[in-house]
């Protein structure tokens, strides 16, 4: 995967001593790709919410302001490209780090997808440890205990 | 010529003059059939109802004059020639007269027999040929239009035919990702107790879906190598790099089928110029078919290694498999060759992957052998360059020189950022003359901020890289949350034909190259 990281700096670092519980928006069309993230964060100490099209996604991350959003390219109403577009046009959002999470693949698309403002890309199928590293880039991951 | 009698019309209100021409008509001893008018409406009315194969006109006319009167012919019947019947004072007319469409011009006072025969014949040959050409003309543009449109249409199909092949490819991974993925989360106990019998099972499930994985992989790459599509982002990487990201699908695969899998790699390897992805789908095509062909126990080596005098690192899969014999080893080459011209149906077990895997090391400039023994096992080797500017550009050279869709021109640009203007890394910027690079060019990194861009094109097709170049900068820039890509500068070196001029070309990199280490030290 050829995810850069190098230039990227996480726009909501965490308090040092302050324990909020990050949130982490899932958009994916497939519920099951939603779900097994979902799962597989759940040894850790984060919400994880979870959207099923583009536009609803918008919608959820301009009211609840998660502090990362993972999301899919090709999906029904909205697609990841509108999304992000969306997103970095709206004041509200347009902080929040973006991991898109994508069954295309080549250096075309991703950096087309970074172009859009996508903070990293990383490609179906996926090793779950590279995710929860990607992860790691932007919020804090604690395991519970 | 027609061997009936010609028809002529001929257009003279002066009836002296008109006797004279028939007089002239006589004396050239020509079978003509004459009609005579006296007007130029009575002319075009005549044009229009009946065949000529000549017009004999004089200029002034009761309802019309000079240039004017043979326009109207013209107009009248495009494919008729014209002869005009001039008189002293119409002299000046001369190259008027042609330009509106008349093929002659005789003076009046010279109108003799031999004068004026000859004057028709020709007239009426050239009328004829210009006849033939403009239908030859129009011939060659419906063949054009024809074609263009041919070549629209077979556009379209391919566009249509890639776009489903990444379809097809997307709507595969996804699934691909939840099996995956549940078989990993259960393995892994995250859905409860699971037994070694069980775990076993959930790691085939796990390796047979990287296996369609990288079958769709295949199946994405080799329909784009066959049409020359599959593009190369190029850059500084190293070894450990590259195989840290191949390493846990083949430990997975080595574990379920139960083969040793070994690593061997030199100390202190250099580093690489590739696309470092490409190069890990070529060590796990390899590994992959080494793991299935491997003897009994199985051991699969990776080796990596290098000497100092070698321009290139050179990777290694071998196996203790049964080994394959010479004939065969000539199919596996030949195959190698088939990619994008023929169907390809399995080769006893060496599927697309080898043929792939040889494309992709091309694709970086390197090389691929196999060596094998019947009974002991293979060793498929491939090569990669090292981060060695000149070298990789001698590379380039000959593979454009091989290239027959280029040019024979190579043009060579410097691109430069600000780097101390900007606290942004070079990742992005390499990233955006990366996705500007299109099928032949070459993006080398050089020191402190700089690129060299080698484009088979001249000079004025570098202009419109510019262009391009301005455009995409200015869409980049518009969706950016971390600040605008700094300013790229392009300073255009020059444009050489290959492969005469190779050795200038490389000078000139030379030039740039020491200046930039004098500069690091």
């Amino acid at each position: 995967m050829n995810a850069t990281k190098t230039c990227m700096t996480p726009s909501t670092q965490p308090t040092p001593g302050y324990q909020r519980t990050p949130t982490i928006l899932c958009i994916d069309d497939d519920p099951d790709i939603t779900r097994t993230i979902e799962l597989r964060l759940s040894s850790y100490e984060v919400d994880v919410l979870r959207n099923f099209t583009g536009m609803q996604g918008m919608w959820q991350a301009v009211q609840q302001k998660p502090d990362l959003i993972i999301t899919d390219l090709r999906m029904p109403q909205g697609d990841g490209e509108h999304l992000l577009e969306s997103l970095r046009r709206n004041q509200a959002t347009a902080g929040i780090p973006v991991i898109v999470l994508s069954g295309q693949k080549g250096e075309q698309v991703e950096n087309h997808v970074r172009r859009l403002g996508a903070d990293s890309f990383l490609q179906k199928p996926l090793h779950y440890q590279d995710l929860i590293n990607e992860i790691r880039m932007y919020v804090e991951l604690r395991e519970t205990e | 010529m027609r061997g009936n009698r010609i028809r002529v019309l001929l257009l003279e209100d002066d009836p002296l003059d008109a006797e004279l021409v028939k007089r002239a008509i006589h004396d050239a001893d020509m079978q003509m059939e004459l009609h005579s008018v006296t007007r130029v409406a009575e002319a075009t009315e005549a044009l229009a109802s009946q065949h000529f194969e000549l017009v004999l006109s004089d200029l002034s006319l009761p309802d019309s004059d000079g240039s004017e009167t043979i326009a109207r012919l013209r107009q009248a019947a495009a494919e008729v020639p014209i002869v005009v019947l001039t008189s002293v004072d119409d002299r000046d007319l001369d190259v008027e007269l042609l330009d509106v469409g008349a093929q002659d011009y005789i003076p009046k006072d010279r109108v003799t027999g031999d004068i004026l025969g000859r004057a028709i014949r020709h007239a009426i040959q050239r009328q004829e040929q210009l006849v033939e050409t403009q239908r030859l003309l129009c011939e060659v543009k419906d063949a054009r239009d024809l074609l263009e449109s041919k070549n629209s249409k077979l556009e379209k199909l391919y566009n249509q035919a890639h776009e489903f092949v990444d379809n097809v490819s997307h709507e595969f991974r996804t699934p691909l990702t939840v099996i995956k993925e549940y078989a990993s989360l259960v393995c892994d106990g995250l859905a409860g107790e699971v037994t070694e019998e069980q775990t076993r099972m959930l790691n085939i499930v796990e390796d047979r879906a990287d296996d369609l994985n990288t079958m769709v992989d295949d199946m994405l790459d080799s329909s784009k190598l066959g049409s020359g599509l599959l593009g190369a982002w190029r850059k500084p990487c190293n070894v450990s790099e590259i195989l840290r990201h191949v390493k846990s699908t083949l430990s997975r695969k080595a574990r379920v089928k139960g083969v040793q899998l070994l690593y061997e790699l030199d100390p202190d390897l250099p580093e690489l110029y590739c696309d470092a992805e490409k190069v890990g789908r070529v060590i796990t095509n390899l590994a992959v078919n080494a793991i299935k062909f491997c003897g009994d126990p199985g051991t699969v080596r990776i080796m990596v290694s290098t000497t100092l005098d070698n321009p290139d690192v050179i990777f290694k899969v071998e196996d203790n498999g049964p080994g394959i014999d010479e004939s065969s080893l000539q199919q596996i080459f030949e195959r190698f060759q088939q990619l994008g011209t023929t169907s390809r149906g399995s080769c006893k077990g060496f599927g697309l992957g080898l043929a792939i895997a040889k494309e992709l090391v091309d694709l970086n400039f390197g090389r691929m052998t196999v060596e094998s023994e019947v009974g002991k096992g293979s060793a498929f080797q491939f090569s990669v360059p090292k981060n060695d500017p000149l070298e990789l550009m001698e590379r380039y050279l000959l593979q454009v020189d091989h290239e027959t869709e280029c040019p024979p021109i190579v043009s060579l640009v410097v691109a430069r950022i600000d780097s101390t203007a900007s606290d942004i890394t070079d990742d992005g910027i390499d990233g955006f003359l990366n996705y500007l690079l299109r099928r032949n060019d070459l993006l080398l990194q050089g020191a402190d901020g700089e690129w060299f861009l080698a484009l088979p094109t001249d000079k004025q097709e570098v202009q419109k890289y510019f262009q391009r170049s301005q455009q995409a900068w200015e869409d980049a820039n518009r969706n950016r949350p971390f600040g605008p890509l700094p300013r790229v500068d392009y300073q255009w070196l020059g444009s050489w034909r290959i492969p005469e001029d190779n050795g200038l070309i490389l000078n000139e990199m030379a030039k740039h190259v020491i200046h930039q280490e004098v500069a690091c030290v």
